[in-house]
């Protein structure tokens, strides 16, 4: 039973993601320049992060190129949402004058 | 709006939206089918065109048409203090074999038809029966309907001899070989069957290299195994064993020799001269049981045996828990060898599916029984499976092989329905689409609401508008 609920939360998550992916594209196709850069890095790092929430959905254990494009697609999502946070932060910086 | 933006009217809009989000939802769906495959409908394109490209057609002076449904009738018989019960169905040129199925399990494979007499029936009880004619034309098999028939509450039975006969070699009845039993395949399959239900059926063949296993044959006696490996070309001997699981004085074997030939001597087939009639002649000598007096030690063959047996309750496992495994290393030759043999555990459902795999180095001197569990995947479908238990030094070749079920895992039930985590799955390829459809509709929305915006924001934008304050404690 355990397992089931650990696929029903993976289905969940899923689900969640898409609305944060349309969300998010939302969100970018309103903003400009460097609002719409961190947005769009964003953007990816979700749609990593679906991917890789997606694949194991599908594919039975001990598959290992599901398991290695599942890690790819993490590392993606990390990378991705660091430098979205990153040019957010930059912006930020900018506009409170802290560099100028 | 924003300057050098062309107006166009609201239907060429509408028309445009909905072609754009066709395209990108049709794309999707066929880029997911192609990788992901359950129940997509390119899946099930690739599926049907590869069904096509690998049909082989026979021409045999007319084109036959596909197997018939075979139409059983039978009755239970009782002469001569011989209980059975007799099938027989219409012959059909359009069918090569046939496959009989009794009670959900398979009795015969490979049997030519069209009588069938089933002697492994007890008084006064009631077995359905199935037939499933084989033929060379597309989809190439037919599938009668269930016939029941009772035995009677009556009948001498004399003492039954436990019978234990090889039945078809390479999916083909013993006796269309007309005692001249070649193959090219250099791993032959075989069935038998026996009237100790559930027996444990030990095989050693041992021609190059040495072969043991074991195995089981089902509630009806029937049994079946496929070489693991590869066998050299020339003349093998098969010997089964059927051991009743629970007496293991009771015990009935028999032999098979068959010849393994290369393509090109299939190809052109010896004139059937003198020397060769003479040879058949030897070779039907030797199809017979080997004197039950000569035990499986007597035969040269692997250093010991491995039995596979099932611990969980009933055979049963569900999706996603562990399958239980007790092994036992039966020895059989002095001294033992002293090493590490590569053992290889391997799941495999009937149509050859391998659902789990693994393997460990395991030193048999040191061991005579061990118990393993296997993790089941929780998306395994429900059905019949085989555990294989196999290793092998090279030149002995040995394994053991018991069967189970898997039972589908309950998600959640509502009174008399249950749903299982499986249906749930098989139902996913459509619940995907419609929740993509969804997804695309609220992109769509997202898009028109924002081509709908007065402004674009941007950094300089929240500054002016007094979305950017000052700091507390910071002076103007």
């Amino acid at each position: 039973m355990n397992d089931s609920i650990i696929i029903l939360s993976h289905l969940f998550i899923v689900i969640i993601a898409f609305f944060s992916i349309a969300y998010t594209f939302g969100v970018v196709w309103r903003v400009e320049k460097k609002l719409d850069i961190s947005f769009k890095l964003l953007l990816v790092a979700i749609i990593a992060f679906t991917v890789s929430e997606i694949i194991p959905i599908f594919t039975l254990e001990g598959n290992d190129l599901a398991q290695a494009t599942v890690v790819t697609a993490k590392i993606i999502f990390i990378v991705f949402f660091l430098a979205g946070i990153l040019e957010m932060r930059s912006m930020l910086r900018k506009m409170d004058g802290e560099i100028k | 709006m924003k300057k050098g933006v062309k107006k166009i009217s609201k239907l060429r809009r509408v028309a445009r939206m909905h072609s754009v989000f066709f395209l990108i939802s049709f794309g999707l769906y066929v880029a997911l089918s192609a990788i992901f495959t359950p129940a997509f409908m390119l899946a099930d394109m690739q599926t049907k065109s590869k069904a096509l490209a690998d049909e082989t057609i026979t021409l045999v002076g007319k084109v036959l048409d596909s197997p018939i449904e075979p139409v059983v009738s039978g009755e239970a018989i009782c002469s001569n203090d011989n209980l059975g019960i007799m099938l027989n169905w219409p012959n059909d040129e359009n069918s090569e074999n046939f496959d009989i199925s009794r009670d959900g399990d398979i009795l015969i494979t490979g049997t030519n038809g069209p009588i069938y007499i089933d002697n492994q029936v007890s008084i006064n009880t009631a077995y359905s029966y199935v037939v499933t004619a084989h033929g060379p034309m597309g989809p190439g098999f037919a599938i009668s309907q269930p016939i029941t028939i009772a035995t009677p509450s009556e009948c001498g039975i004399s003492n039954l001899l436990p019978i234990q006969k090889i039945t078809t070699f390479q999916l083909q009845s013993i006796e269309a070989y007309a005692g001249n039993p070649q193959t090219t395949n250099n791993q032959p399959s075989f069935s038998g069957l026996t009237n100790i239900p559930n027996a444990k059926i030990s095989i050693i063949l041992h021609s190059g290299p040495a072969i043991t296993a074991t195995t089981y044959a089902n509630n009806n006696g029937y049994w079946s195994w496929e070489c693991p490996v590869t066998l050299a070309l020339g003349n093998h001997t098969l010997y089964t064993i059927a051991t009743d699981p629970n007496d293991s004085t009771i015990t009935a074997s028999d032999s098979f020799q068959f010849e393994l030939i290369s393509e090109i001597t299939a190809v052109s087939p010896q004139k059937d001269t003198h020397d060769n009639k003479d040879k058949k002649k030897t070779q039907e000598k030797k199809q017979s049981s080997f004197p039950s007096d000569v035990s499986l030690n007597a035969i040269p063959s692997t250093p010991f045996s491995i039995e596979v047996s099932v611990k969980n309750p009933e055979h049963a496992v569900y999706a996603g828990s562990d399958l239980s495994i007790n092994i036992d290393l039966l020895k059989k030759t002095l001294p033992f060898p002293d090493k590490e043999f590569d053992f290889t555990y391997t799941v495999l459902s009937t149509d050859g599916q391998i659902i789990f795999e693994n393997s460990e180095k395991i030193n048999p001197t040191q061991i005579n029984s061990l118990t393993k569990n296997l993790a089941i995947p929780i998306l395994a479908k429900a059905g019949k499976y085989r555990v294989i238990v196999q290793t092998s030094d090279g030149s002995d070749f040995i394994s053991g092989e018991a069967f189970f079920q898997i039972k589908e895992l309950p998600l959640f039930s509502a009174g008399t329905t249950t749903v299982s985590l499986t249906q749930l799955m098989q139902s996913l390829g459509w619940l995907s689409l419609l929740f993509f459809l969804f997804f695309i509709i609220l992109l769509s929305i997202e898009y028109y609401q924002s081509r709908h915006a007065l402004f674009q924001i941007t950094e300089n934008y929240l500054r002016r508008h007094g979305f950017v304050t000052k700091r507390k404690g910071v002076g103007r």
